[in-house]
């Protein structure tokens, strides 16, 4: 084990696909860091701000219900950098083994190399957060803006999130070394074909239903539990729904990637759709945060319509409406991180079959075609599963009247759109890794 | 060898920052020729291919290829979507760690370069498979390359280099991953699915073993050719080879791409047992 630190300094020098294979996930744990104490500074000021009032009980649940739906895709996209991070020593950790190096020894590498960058892009992730500060406490709550002295968190929180960020970082690229069998001979990843998750498919979706059955009786219950346990259980159910969206989500995806691979009619869809069905979970993931985004949609968009007809006499539906956006504003960020991450670490890692495939004359926009589609169509899946999620669990609770008022509707059409758009310019964004694979260059 | 040159090279000239690659390199491949590229490593030889193959561009000098039935065409001074489509539609490659896709069967694999040629699926799996069948692959179009040996997935990519009925296959170290029983038994494929057809194969290897069996050697040191010899090989397929001797066992090229229609030529049927049933969906 004493080797383990002069391997992992020799092994920090930068590869030929380096840069980009360490910037990346630098700048995503930065973001993620920032975000995520942007995040921890706001929930403490609505728990501990005495000017929240009478209404702190309130303003500390909806910190918290806040801070548990961006949960998901900030470990999403430090999850994400992490992977990116052990990408990078795939052919590495091959050739150590071939020189004998054990499992424990590869396993500490990884682990190391992922802590360094996580710990460097928190830190700058701290740094961006001061940059940001200012403009946080410009945020209208409480009847004007909050100032930066109530939002920022203090040192014990903010040594927690570094840590929780460093940990996630670790803790990613131990898990990532669980799937994949490094050989002397190489890391294989794949061989046979996936086998079909359709009991995960239906458990979820059972799953589900009697989530959303216990969210619409949640009323009768609510008198036995008292209301702070009540939203406590509505917020726990919350959450278990968009958890259990992931579970059906890779089945669905799966499945459309083998319809797609059958009726293809040409290389972009054999390609895209055989890779779907190959790797559903990971192509899952990648944009499994636009679910959340549209999830959040639907309920923003319900409380946006009760804020609105109640915001001129009540400054806590003002208060709400900026929160419903700031929420949506940063899940917007951290969902374009997360897609642009994931692409530029499969692009490393398909490096080798864009080179074949480059050789065999495939033209650049049969290439981008087949990536768009497999960024695309889970896509697609995840803003509809996710709207379909937050209508079926808000619908008993705010009424169908609130769910079609013109706010809501304008409200999860923008987001829609801009979640597209986002997820279109973070695939644009790695266009230049593959051209610098095609060209050789990388 | 009196043929005609499909290829032929003069003058050329690739400079990586002060390392000149290719030093005023000129070379006439004419067609069935076999040629086998040799040179130390870091001598020039996979830079010459990859210009050849129209992969990179030399800084200087000519490449014109002469495609049987195509106006000679320079490749030299193509943009890189021009290079890809000569690739895409003259040339077919075989490459050590064969590239060929995990996630796709062998038979969806061969089929590729044909539906990036605009051919129908059905069409493009069906010619493929006879492709498969004749380099002894009959029965595994379904499976995918994680479930083939390192010998079966290059006959697979020996396929894909020649179902679009390429005039020139290259070739980089194909066999530099097989173990030597294996290895002769993808020459033996690679050279009747080539130089068998009346085809042309460029293969740069560093196995002397290998290049005797080609037509000819052609050697590169610091950039430049110093040696370019005819073999003795007058029997390229080796005593064991369990490949089809026979030109009738070998599929036709497919045809053109006809958007419009729905007739490929069909494929000239096997006399091994060809099982051209694409019934993939089956192994999946």
């Amino acid at each position: 084990m004493s080797n383990v630190l002069p391997l992992a300094r020799l092994l920090s020098r930068p590869a030929r696909q380096g840069r980009a294979a360490i910037a990346l996930p630098v700048v995503a744990f930065a973001v993620t860091t920032a975000l995520l104490l942007v995040v921890a500074g706001g929930a403490r000021m609505f728990l501990v701000d005495p000017r929240a009032g009478a209404e702190g009980g309130l303003y500390g649940i909806l910190a918290v219900l806040a801070l548990v739906l961006l949960a998901v895709p900030l470990v999403t996209l430090g999850a994400a950098a992490a992977r990116l991070t052990s990408r990078r020593r795939n052919d590495r950790l091959a050739t150590l083994r071939l020189l004998g190096a054990s499992t424990r020894e590869l396993w500490s590498l990884t682990v190391l190399e992922a802590t360094a960058i996580a710990t460097a892009g928190a830190l700058a992730g701290v740094l961006l957060y001061a940059a940001l500060l200012p403009l946080v406490g410009l945020l209208p709550f409480f009847g004007g803006p909050v100032g930066v002295g109530a939002v920022v968190v203090d040192p014990p929180l903010g040594a927690g999130v570094l840590a929780s960020v460093v940990l996630i970082g670790a803790a990613s690229a131990a898990a990532s070394l669980r799937g994949v069998a490094v050989t002397p001979l190489g890391v294989r990843t794949r061989s046979e074909a996936p086998a079909k998750k359709t009991t995960a498919f239906v458990v979820g979706a059972v799953l589900i239903v009697g989530v959303v059955a216990l969210v619409a009786n949640l009323g009768t219950l609510a008198p036995l539990l008292g209301p702070a346990v009540t939203l406590v259980v509505l917020l726990g159910l919350f959450a278990g729904a968009l958890a259990l969206l992931n579970l059906i989500g890779a089945p669905i995806v799966a499945a459309r990637g083998r319809a797609m691979a059958r009726r293809a009619r040409s290389a972009a869809e054999l390609v895209a759709g055989r890779e779907l069905a190959a790797h559903a979970g990971p192509a899952w993931r990648r944009v499994s945060g636009m679910a959340l985004v549209s999830f959040i949609a639907v309920v923003a968009g319900c409380g946006l319509a009760i804020a609105d007809a109640a915001a001129e006499a009540c400054p806590l539906m003002a208060d709400i409406r900026t929160g419903v956006l700031v929420t949506l504003g940063i899940a917007f960020v951290l969902l374009a991180c997360a897609v642009g991450v994931t692409q530029a670490a499969s692009v490393l890692e398909e490096r080798e079959l864009i080179v074949g495939l480059d050789r065999l004359g495939i033209p650049d926009a049969e290439l981008r075609r087949a990536r768009r589609i497999t960024v695309m169509v889970p896509l697609r899946w995840a803003a509809v599963g996710g709207a379909v999620l937050g209508l079926m669990l808000a619908f008993p609770l705010v009424g169908i009247s609130l769910i079609v008022a013109p706010l809501s509707v304008l409200t999860i059409a923008l987001t829609f759109a801009a979640g597209f758009a986002l997820v279109a310019a973070a695939l644009a964004s790695t266009r230049p890794i593959v051209t610098g694979i095609r060209r050789g260059a990388l | 060898m009196t043929s005609s040159p499909v290829l032929t090279a003069s003058g050329l000239v690739k400079q990586y920052g002060a390392l000149r690659a290719l030093d005023g390199v000129s070379l006439t491949i004419r067609a069935g020729e076999s040629v086998a590229v040799m040179g130390a490593s870091g001598s020039g030889k996979t830079t010459l291919l990859h210009c050849l193959a129209a992969v990179i561009a030399p800084d200087a000098g000519s490449i014109v290829l002469s495609a049987p039935g195509a106006a000679p065409r320079e490749l030299v001074g193509l943009s890189e979507s021009e290079r890809a489509r000569v690739r895409r539609e003259a040339l077919g490659f075989v490459f050590q760690e064969h590239l060929l896709l995990p996630e796709l069967t062998a038979v969806e694999n061969a089929a590729l370069p044909l539906l990036l040629k605009g051919l129908r699926r059905q069409d493009a799996e069906r010619h493929a498979a006879v492709w498969l069948a004749a380099l002894g692959l009959a029965g595994m179009e379904g499976r995918r390359i994680g479930q083939l040996s390192g010998g079966q997935a290059q006959r697979v990519a020996i396929a894909r280099a020649q179902v679009t009925g390429a005039p020139v296959v290259f070739a980089d170290e194909p066999t530099g991953a097989l173990d030597s029983a294996t290895s002769s038994e993808v020459l033996d494929a690679l050279l009747l699915a080539t130089t068998g057809q009346g085809r042309t194969l460029v293969m740069v290897t560093h196995d002397a073993d290998v290049a005797r069996r080609c037509s000819r050697i052609v050697r590169v040191r610091d950039g430049r050719i110093v040696g370019d010899s005819e073999t003795d090989a007058t029997e390229a397929l080796s005593p064991a080879s369990s490949a089809p001797r026979s030109a009738a066992a070998w599929p036709a090229p497919a045809s053109a791409p006809a958007p419009a229609s729905t007739s490929t030529s069909t494929p000239t049927s096997t006399s091994t047992s060809t099982s051209t049933s694409t019934s993939t969906e089956a192994n999946r």
